[in-house]
């Protein structure tokens, strides 16, 4: 993936997405992958091994599409093209069980331009932490809480 | 085998050393003594048997010589008698001559088998005192040594006691609070944690999550094992573990962020709707502990799937391996070997 800084072009946002996916498929927490698309479709995945009962696994679903309720898709994707995509993974230890982020962002059917950084300094981050609670909000909605990033 | 031990077992030895030596040093004066005894005893006789002997012959040629000489005429008898009287004289004068000589011998003999017994009865003792003397330095090197070493080993075991800890990409700061109750035989672990309101968090969400936290983390890491004495000599054979969660606005071992709603709590993150199962499982970290579930992040990860805490806070529990920095710390704090068991 190239990590230079990706363009958008806001006068034909349908073309592009950003992916976030946070946590790891072997991790307690699992794996989730959210997708925005510009036209403001989303799609969000869960994907881990659950280690509670059985119950719980037939009860939560694990697969959401929707679209942006609270926030505009142009504005989150000219958030995500602002991103320093440069940026070094890791910069600093990871906490103890502390999730790592990953951002793609580019047109789409493109590989784009892919971001890994700690959970705790992607939501401190000045740019990536209001573009990450949006998402959080919009995927809360979409999921009825069941899911969280 | 602990250090006290060593010096204590070469104080022993020390003196057992010491002991022995001396007695062996008096049993050698003592027999050589009887020896040189004997000696003077059997040469007196001997010599006063020859002397005894002596004598008889040199009476027996005057008695002999005498009878002879009464069957001479007179003129010859009387050289005779004179002849018989000068060879009886150098006769006992032979026999006093060999009498003292060896009266003499029996002296000097039994003299250097004294001196001899009094000279090697002292180089015993020397022996003996050199021998205890390096024994003792040794002992005094050997205490200095562990007096040393001891105190090395408590600065590694501070009251407030924090450590850095890594594993694969992650790294955090192990610290809590121990401390020991010798009359009760008690490890009293004090957790102090200072929690942060995120935006959404009230106060009324933090008292709700302590009273969750605390008793979990409490009744998972509390009691579990007995830290067992394995080597040394110290006053408890075992130690309780108790462990303390407090909650505190300042002087923390470890600050934590309280987020609301759910979502991927770490050691120093958690959330409103975290269980108590998680927070006992991020405690775990801060007594030093390391994840065991499997990372794609972390390839060289130990994972496990014996029950444990930190692999599955939900069906884990504490198993032995989690008590290791509790017990290293005893056995850093007290110089004698602890193991949880």
């Amino acid at each position: 993936m190239a990590n230079q800084r990706p363009s958008f072009d806001k006068a034909h946002p349908e073309h592009y997405q950003i992916t976030i996916a946070i946590g790891d498929m072997l991790s307690r927490h699992g794996l989730t992958r959210m997708t925005l698309a510009g036209d403001g479709n989303v799609t969000a995945e869960w994907l881990g091994q659950l280690k509670d009962t059985a119950e719980t696994v037939k009860q939560m679903p694990s697969h959401f599409t929707g679209t942006l309720k609270r926030h505009d898709p142009v504005d989150l994707l000219l958030k995500a093209s602002q991103l320093d995509w440069g940026r070094q993974f890791p910069s600093r230890p990871g906490i103890p069980d502390e999730a790592i982020v990953v951002w793609q962002f580019g047109e789409k059917g493109s590989p784009g331009a892919e971001l890994r950084v700690w959970l705790r300094e992607a939501e401190q981050d000045p740019l990536m932490g209001p573009l990450l609670k949006g998402l959080r909000q919009e995927l809360a909605e979409l999921s009825d809480n069941h899911l969280y990033l | 085998m602990a250090c006290k031990d060593t010096a204590g077992g070469a104080r022993r030895r020390c003196l057992e050393w010491e002991a022995q030596q001396r007695r062996e040093c008096r049993n050698w004066r003592t027999e050589q003594t009887r020896r040189c005894d004997d000696w003077e005893t059997t040469s007196e006789q001997r010599c006063t048997q020859s002397h005894t002997e002596q004598e008889r012959a040199c009476d027996r040629w005057e008695t002999e010589r005498t009878q002879e000489c009464s069957d001479w005429i007179v003129i010859f008898r009387w050289l005779c008698l004179a002849w018989t009287w000068v060879t009886t004289t150098v006769c006992r004068a032979w026999s006093w001559v060999t009498k003292t000589v060896c009266d003499v011998w029996t002296w000097v003999s039994t003299t250097v088998c004294r001196v001899w017994t009094l000279v090697t009865t002292l180089v015993c003792t020397l022996w003996v005192i050199v021998t205890t003397l390096v024994c003792r330095t040794w002992v005094f090197v050997l205490d200095s040594w562990c007096l040393f070493y001891c105190s090395l080993r408590r600065l590694f075991a501070p009251t407030e006691f924090s450590q850095l800890k890594s594993e694969c990409i992650y790294g955090w700061t192990s610290a809590y609070r121990a401390e020991i109750d010798t009359e009760n035989c008690r490890l009293n672990i004090t957790l102090r944690i200072r929690l942060v309101a995120d935006e959404g968090v009230s106060a009324a969400d933090l008292t709700a999550g302590q009273a969750i936290w605390e008793p979990a983390i409490e009744a998972a890491w509390s009691g579990q094992f007995p830290l067992r004495m394995t080597d040394g000599s110290c006053t408890c054979e075992q130690y309780t573990v108790n462990v303390d969660v407090q909650f505190v606005n300042s002087n923390e071992h470890h600050t934590v962020t309280v987020h609301p709603g759910s979502g991927r709590e770490d050691m120093t993150n958690w959330y409103v709707n975290t269980i108590g199962e998680a927070a006992a499982h991020e405690a775990g970290h801060m007594f030093g502990n390391v994840d065991e579930y499997a990372d794609s992040n972390c390839s060289g990860r130990t994972v496990t799937s014996d029950g444990s805490i930190m692999e599955n806070h939900i069906t884990g529990a504490v198993l032995v391996r989690h008590y290791a920095s509790f017990a290293n710390w005893l056995s850093n704090r007290t110089c004698c070997t602890y193991q949880a068991s």
